[in-house]
C-alpha cells in the first residue's frame, strides 16, 4: 500500500512544477521628464528588429513620477518556445501612454537583448539601472549576458549568477 | 431437600431440620477417618489429617451449607460445602455436595461428586448405599452432544456455552452437559467457526454433525482490493498531475505584468 502512494504523491508533487517562467524586470530611474510621464514596456522573444515597433507584446501607460526617483517593477512572463531564446526588451519614454502623441514620434528608449531571461517555473530578475536616463533611442541593444540575471540562489554577486558557465537556474 | 442427620447419612425423604450440633460433631468425625486424598478429582480434601481448627471450621462450614441448603440458598449451600469438603475430607460433606448439585439440575457435578464418594474405599457401607442410586439418577440425566465430523480437525477447539472443552481424541467427541439450552462453537484454524444452538433434555444423546466451511477472506482483507486502491490511486495521482500540470503557472509578483 506504501507503494502506490508514494507513486501517487510524486505524481502529485511533480504536477507542481510550472511550465512559464517571469523575468522581474526592476526599473531604478530619476524622476521623469514632465514630458514624458509614461513608461511603454515592450517585449519579444527571439529575433527582433528593435527598428520596429512590437504592439502585439507591449505594456502601455506606466505613470512615472515627475518629482522624485522612481522604481518600476515590471514582470514579463515567458512560456514554452519563450524559455530558450533570447528575450528583447524596449522601454519607451512617452508623453501618451501608448505613445501615441506627435511628441512621441521618436522617443527615449532603452533596448535590452537578454542571452538567457527565463528558466521554467522558475522566477529571475535584473535591474536596470537609468541613470541618467536616456534622451533618444540607442544604435543597438544593451546585450545582458545569462550569467548577469539573478536567480535560483540568494543574495547578490557581483560576478553574476553562474557556476563557470553554467547559470544557477539551468 | 434435606440433608443426612443422623450419624450415616440417610435417604433425604422431606424437608426437615438441620443436624443437631452434637450429631454433626460426631457425624464429622466419623466420616473424618475415611477422608480421601484423592487429589486427581474435582475436590480436593486436606492433604494429611486435618488439624483440630480445620474440623471446628469445617463442621461451621457444614452447618451453614445445611442451613442454606433447608432454605433453598443452593449457591450459598454448594460453597459451603465445598469448602468443608476442603478443610476436612469429610465423605459426608461431598455427600452433601453431589446432593445439592443434584438439586439444582447440575447432574454432570452430582454424578462427579457421587463418582468421588463412591470411590472412596474407606465411605461406609450405609452412605455408599445412600449415593449409589443417586449417582444411577443423575448419571441418566447427563445429556451428551456427540461430534461428528471433527476426524479431520485434531487442532479444532471446541466450546460449549463459551467453556472450552478438553478434546480427549475420541471421535466422535463426546461433551457431556446438563439438560437446558446450550450454545456450541467450534473453531478450526482456516475455517469459518461452526456454531449450534439447541435444548436438551435430561439424558438426551445427540448427534452434532460439525461441517467446517473454508473461511472466506473478508473484503476488507483482500489483497486484489488493496492492489485496486492502489491503482486507482496512482491513476488519480496521474490525472490530477496531469490536470495540475496543465494549470501549473507563475503567478506574477509585481504590480505591472507582460505576458509575451
Amino acid at each position: 500500500m506504501r507503494i502506490p502512494l508514494a507513486v501517487a504523491l510524486t505524481c502529485l508533487l511533480s504536477s507542481a512544477c510550472a511550465q512559464n517562467a517571469i523575468l522581474e524586470l526592476a526599473i531604478d530611474m530619476p524622476a521623469a521628464d514632465p514630458l514624458r510621464p509614461n513608461l511603454v514596456v515592450q517585449a519579444l522573444s527571439g529575433e527582433a528588429d528593435f527598428s520596429n515597433d512590437w504592439p502585439q507584446s507591449q505594456l502601455t501607460g506606466i505613470p512615472l513620477d515627475t518629482t522624485e526617483a522612481n522604481l518600476v517593477e515590471v514582470g514579463i512572463e515567458g512560456s514554452g518556445d519563450d524559455l530558450l531564446r533570447e528575450l528583447n526588451v524596449r522601454l519607451r519614454f512617452c508623453e501618451d501612454p501608448e505613445c501615441h502623441a506627435i511628441a512621441d514620434g521618436d522617443p527615449p528608449e532603452v533596448w535590452l537583448t537578454f542571452e538567457r531571461a527565463f528558466y521554467q517555473a522558475e522566477y529571475t530578475s535584473y535591474e536596470v539601472s537609468l541613470m541618467p536616463p536616456p534622451t533618444m533611442a540607442p544604435s543597438a541593444p544593451t546585450v545582458v549576458g545569462k550569467c548577469a540575471v539573478f536567480g535560483c540562489v540568494e543574495g547578490s554577486s557581483e560576478t553574476g549568477y553562474c557556476i563557470g558557465d553554467v547559470h544557477h537556474c539551468e | 431437600m434435606r440433608l443426612p442427620r443422623s450419624p450415616v447419612p440417610v435417604k433425604p425423604t422431606a424437608r426437615r431440620g438441620l443436624l443437631p450440633a452434637t450429631l454433626l460433631l460426631s457425624l464429622l468425625g466419623l466420616s473424618l477417618c475415611g477422608a480421601s486424598g484423592a487429589a486427581a478429582q474435582p475436590w480436593v480434601g486436606p492433604s494429611g489429617e486435618p488439624s483440630e481448627e480445620a474440623v471446628t471450621e469445617a463442621r461451621a462450614l457444614y452447618a451453614r451449607g445445611s442451613e442454606a441448603a433447608e432454605e433453598q440458598r443452593w449457591s450459598d449451600a454448594i460453597d459451603h460445602f465445598e469448602r468443608s469438603y476442603s478443610l476436612s475430607g469429610a465423605a459426608v460433606a461431598l455427600y452433601s455436595l453431589g446432593y445439592t448439585l443434584r438439586a439444582v439440575g447440575r447432574f454432570r457435578d452430582a454424578r462427579d461428586a457421587f463418582d468421588q464418594l463412591l470411590e472412596d474405599p474407606s465411605v461406609d457401607d450405609d452412605l455408599r448405599a445412600q449415593a449409589t442410586p443417586l449417582r444411577e439418577e443423575v448419571a441418566d440425566k447427563v445429556a451428551v452432544l456427540s461430534l461428528g465430523g471433527l476426524e479431520l480437525h485434531d487442532d479444532a477447539r471446541v466450546q460449549l456455552d463459551a467453556v472450552e472443552v478438553e478434546d480427549t481424541g475420541q471421535r466422535p467427541l463426546p461433551v457431556e452437559t446438563d439438560p437446558g439450552e446450550h450454545a456450541l462453537r467450534v473453531d478450526a484454524p482456516g475455517f469459518a467457526p461452526f456454531e449450534w444452538r439447541g435444548s436438551l433434555g435430561g439424558g438426551d444423546r445427540l448427534t452434532v454433525r460439525v461441517e467446517l466451511e473454508a473461511a472466506s477472506t473478508p473484503w476488507y482483507q483482500s489483497p486484489w482490493l488493496w492492489v485496486g486502491a492502489g491503482t486507482a490511486l496512482v491513476i488519480a495521482g496521474i490525472i490530477t498531475a496531469v490536470i495540475v500540470q496543465g494549470n501549473a503557472q507563475l503567478d506574477p509578483r509585481t504590480e505591472y505584468h507582460l505576458e509575451l
